[in-house]
């Protein structure tokens, strides 16, 4: 699995594309049979299930693209908090897995594993 | 040669990117994109002027839009003393600072009104193309604003995009961009070429 990560904006669907996708092979936000999941963070929020949980359901994709969501400050509202710590857990679940690790900066990949 | 320096809030770009500007040839300019929005304003952007001025960077101001500053660039280089007008050696460094204030001066239009996304993105990547090509090196200052995972009303989320875009766009012209994490340079393109200008100063992504 290759996990991109990165900021509003910052490249990601791009570079997924780059790699040899197009957009029928990508989901958006939501969890189907598809080879690519782009928007993890649209995917958590709108699925219930535990860090762990969600990482496992995920481990046969070919490629996971996140915003990165956690460089704020921290929510008042407690649901957003949880749905922010979430995707960064399930995240750091599903990076540790990965074969590779790509963080978008200007649209440029940054291989951080 | 174009340069992107880009980082979160004071994550030492400003100073870096002022580095960088030192280590190119002179004469130096500072292109100044923020609009002074009333006292604190006006006095930031005095202190900041007479911090430049010691460093011999002649500051241009911009605000009104960068394919307008045509003749503020002419002007200020022709006031650069013993050197003849439109020379090849006159043209120099510019320090533009910062993208996000270029973004915001182009998006956000004076009688309040807001233009479209694709319409000021254009202008702003065009426009700091234009002012690049006026110059020997054009050293860019970036803004990362879109990783707090939070959802703004149409006009802020706009304006994070066109930020995000411009960045994206502008990067791939870049000879070179870094990215500057707790004051320390990160190379994410043009290790090499960024090496040759501070051999000491920067870590390769």
């Amino acid at each position: 699995m290759v996990v991109v990560i990165g900021g509003r904006t910052s490249g990601k669907r791009t570079y997924v594309m780059g790699l040899g996708y197009d957009e029928s092979d990508a989901a958006d936000g939501v969890l189907d049979g598809r080879p690519v999941l782009l928007n993890l963070q649209d995917l958590v929020a709108s699925d219930p299930r535990e860090p762990a949980e969600l990482a496992a359901a995920l481990a046969d994709k070919q490629v996971v693209a996140c915003c990165e969501v956690g460089n704020g400050i921290v929510p008042l509202d407690p649901a957003e908090r949880a749905w922010r710590e979430r995707v960064g857990r399930t995240l750091n679940i599903l990076a540790d897995q990965a074969d590779s690790v790509i963080r978008m900066v200007c649209g440029i990949p940054v291989v951080l594993k | 040669m174009m340069i992107l320096v880009t980082g979160g809030a004071s994550s030492g770009k400003s100073a870096f990117a002022e580095t960088l500007a030192c280590a190119l040839p002179g004469p130096r300019y500072y292109l100044a994109a923020m609009k002074p929005f009333g006292e604190e304003g006006a006095r930031r952007i005095a202190r900041h002027r007479a911090l430049r001025a010691g460093k011999g960077f002649r500051t241009i101001e911009c605000y009104d839009g960068l394919l307008r500053i045509g003749e503020s660039i002419a002007e200020a280089k022709a006031s650069l003393p013993g050197q003849e007008n439109g020379s090849q050696s006159l043209r120099g460094t510019a320090l533009l600072e910062s993208l996000g204030n270029v973004v915001a001066n182009e998006l956000f239009a004076d009688d309040g009104t807001v233009v479209a996304a694709d319409v000021a993105l254009q202008a702003v990547v065009g426009g700091v193309g234009h002012v690049g090509s006026q110059f020997d090196s054009l050293v860019i200052v970036g803004d990362e604003v879109g990783g707090d995972g939070l959802r703004y009303d149409k006009t802020t989320e706009d304006y994070i995009c066109v930020i995000g875009s411009a960045a994206c766009a502008l990067a791939q012209r870049c000879d070179v961009v870094v990215e500057c994490v707790a004051g320390q340079p990160l190379a994410v393109k043009g290790a090499s070429v960024l090496e040759k200008l501070l051999p000491k100063e920067v870590a390769c992504a």
